[in-house]
């Protein structure tokens, strides 16, 4: 091949698409009828060209037009554009000051009432007795506060009774619907983030209340916490089904669960008059952690609410949870004494098993999904198999 | 104001001047009259159809918001050709940021060689020869889409809508001289590309 074929063979997209002026064409024309490899060669181009030729003009969709004149609605696409782009924006700002204002609501609640207690005369403590103190003091409030909030977040989704317990919360609020879940558990979520805000406050230097279940949250013995809540903590979850902290131990008094409704309502008490909110919040057992948020921070307040809620407990939120029923596998069962008992139990003949043992251990591989039933009581009547058995936690 | 008569056809020259001085119509005039074209160009450069019909709207959109710019130098269809150019190849990049696969849509493809089954149905032609036709089209149209941008943009406008290369130079706004030598390089690169896939 010499330079010259190299050079005509530039030209012959403009040959082919009769781009070349004529004494171009000729030169080239001249060429090829000498040299079969440029022959050859345009023959290619020649196939390229003509296959894409051979391609069917596409055309655009009927509805071009119509689309075009949307799209071409200068004054009402801007504005309307520019609203929407506005209102997401205004709706950003409400949203972000309501919120901020919540939360420093809850945050600033506790700081006063921190200094306004570091710098009490009559308290001797110093900051590390205080440090202490509080250090003492997280493990109760995080069982019971903080890890409630925690374990509800994580379990709620994964326990079957937790879906009734909200069905029962929603019977209980008084025609409030709270089914939400997101709310539930940014509600919840934010509970844990005040609880754990507070995590070094001394919960045990907060004065103490009135007897009632938030007295664990004032309470100066750890221990003694430990014991009142056990009994009202187990109760108000197998009241409302809701899952429990499921890294405690059987037979160690369980976790409560997060309270929707009193932490929903928890905000708003702040802004709503008392006797709005306190229908909600009022009833909520003794270690919503919102409420211990409160009892904490701000006596009085808690105090205020708290006399609210036994007023209201009889034909409240409580009620309903209690009387609400727990189902597990499709079978219901409801609370006798201290056992929860499959509802449709009458005097059968039982099966003891003790937890831990190796009967239990068998059972369990047998229903693994007991778990989810044993953390809700300590005990329970559950028929498996044709047979009944009462299963108990030791403590 | 420019009033347009129904009676007589009107050059582009003539509905951009109408379209400056408001008349509507005008412009629904221009796009009746390159739609099509635009669409089309668009369509073999992109290869499929959503992203084809975004940027031809694109196009129009962006034609009758910039009216002014429009000087008349040119021919309005190189003018047009020139915007779908530039919103094809922003289209393409904002693809392969995104991660999107630029290669031979399905659709484009069955649209190029309709099912052996189909065309025999339709044309009475043997079905070897027409699985061979639409192995020629699949891998035309693969190698199309392999072709760098540089050269596939003249191709397109040669190819599928004949322009000459005094019209390409124009929209693609470079000298005679590179479009022909671009149309060469991308035919070369075209057979090529063929010859590797042993279509030819």
């Amino acid at each position: 091949m010499g330079i010259s074929c190299e050079q005509i063979r530039n030209e012959f997209s403009a040959l082919l698409d009769d781009e070349l002026d004529q004494e171009d064409r000729e030169f080239v024309e001249e060429h090829l009828s000498d040299c079969a490899d440029c022959l050859r060669e345009l023959h290619g181009y020649k196939v390229v060209s003509d296959t894409y030729f051979y391609h069917h003009p596409v055309k655009a969709p009927e509805d071009f037009e119509e689309r075009l004149r949307v799209a071409l609605a200068p004054a009402p696409t801007g504005w309307r554009s520019h609203t929407t782009v506005w209102r997401f924006a205004a709706a950003a700002v409400i949203l972000m000051v309501v919120g901020l204002s919540a939360w420093r609501m809850a945050s600033s609640s506790s700081a006063p009432m921190m200094l306004s207690k570091l710098e009490e005369p009559e308290r001797a403590l110093g900051a590390d007795e205080i440090r202490d103190s509080a250090q003492t003091s997280v493990p109760v409030e995080e069982r019971a506060a903080g890890a409630s909030a925690e374990m509800a977040v994580s379990d709620a989704p994964e326990s079957p009774l937790a879906g009734d317990g909200l069905g029962a919360m929603e019977e209980g609020i008084g025609g409030r619907t709270v089914r939400d879940n997101t709310f539930y558990e940014s509600k919840t979520l934010e509970s844990k983030v005040v609880a754990e805000s507070e995590a070094d406050f001394p919960v045990a230097q907060a004065a103490p209340m009135a007897k009632t279940d938030d007295d664990l949250f004032v309470a100066k013995d750890a221990s003694e916490v430990a014991e009142k809540s056990s009994n009202s903590i187990e109760e108000s979850a197998i009241a409302e089904g809701e899952a429990v902290a499921p890294r405690q131990e059987f037979g160690a008094p369980m976790a409560p669960p997060a309270e929707v409704p009193a932490d929903a309502t928890a905000s708003q008490d702040k802004k709503e008059s008392t006797s709005q909110a306190l229908p909600m919040a009022a009833p909520a057992p003794p270690v919503s952690p919102d409420e211990s948020t409160v009892a904490k921070v701000r006596p009085d307040m808690a105090r205020r609410e708290r006399s609210s809620a036994v007023d209201q407990e009889p034909g409240g939120f409580g009620v309903a949870r209690i009387a609400a029923p727990i189902q597990w596998n499709d079978r219901k069962f409801e609370l006798r004494g201290d056992t929860l008992t499959q509802s449709d139990f009458r005097d059968e003949t039982l099966v003891d098993i003790a937890i831990p043992s190796d009967a239990w251990n068998t059972l369990l591989d047998n229903h693994p999904d007991l778990i989810q039933l044993m953390k809700k009581a300590k005990k329970a009547i559950v028929s498996l198999d044709e047979r009944w058995y009462r299963i108990s936690t030791s403590t | 104001m420019v009033i347009l008569e129904e009676t007589e056809p009107h050059s582009d020259d003539d509905l951009v001047r109408a379209c400056r001085e408001g008349e509507a119509s005008a412009f629904e005039e221009l796009v009746r009259r390159y739609k099509d074209r635009v669409y089309n160009v668009v369509y073999r450069y992109l290869g499929n159809h959503e992203d084809s019909l975004d940027v031809a709207l694109e196009v129009f959109v962006r034609a009758y918001r910039n009216l002014d710019s429009f000087h008349g130098h040119a021919q309005v269809y190189t003018w047009l050709y020139s915007i779908a150019a530039n919103a094809s190849r922003n289209k393409l990049r904002d693809q392969s940021r995104k991660g999107r696969n630029k290669g031979v849509s399905l659709e484009a493809l069955q649209e190029s060689a309709p099912s052996v089954a189909q065309a025999a149905t339709t044309n009475g032609v043997t079905p070897s020869h027409l699985a061979q036709k639409r192995e020629l089209n699949e891998g035309l149209k693969a190698c199309l889409e392999e072709l760098p941008d540089t050269y596939r943009l003249p191709f397109v406008l040669r190819t599928f809508d004949q322009l000459s290369y005094s019209d390409i130079a124009d929209t693609l706004d470079c000298p005679n001289g590179t479009v022909k030598s671009r149309l060469n390089q991308a035919r070369k690169r075209l057979r090529d590309c063929l010859t590797n896939r042993g279509v030819l």
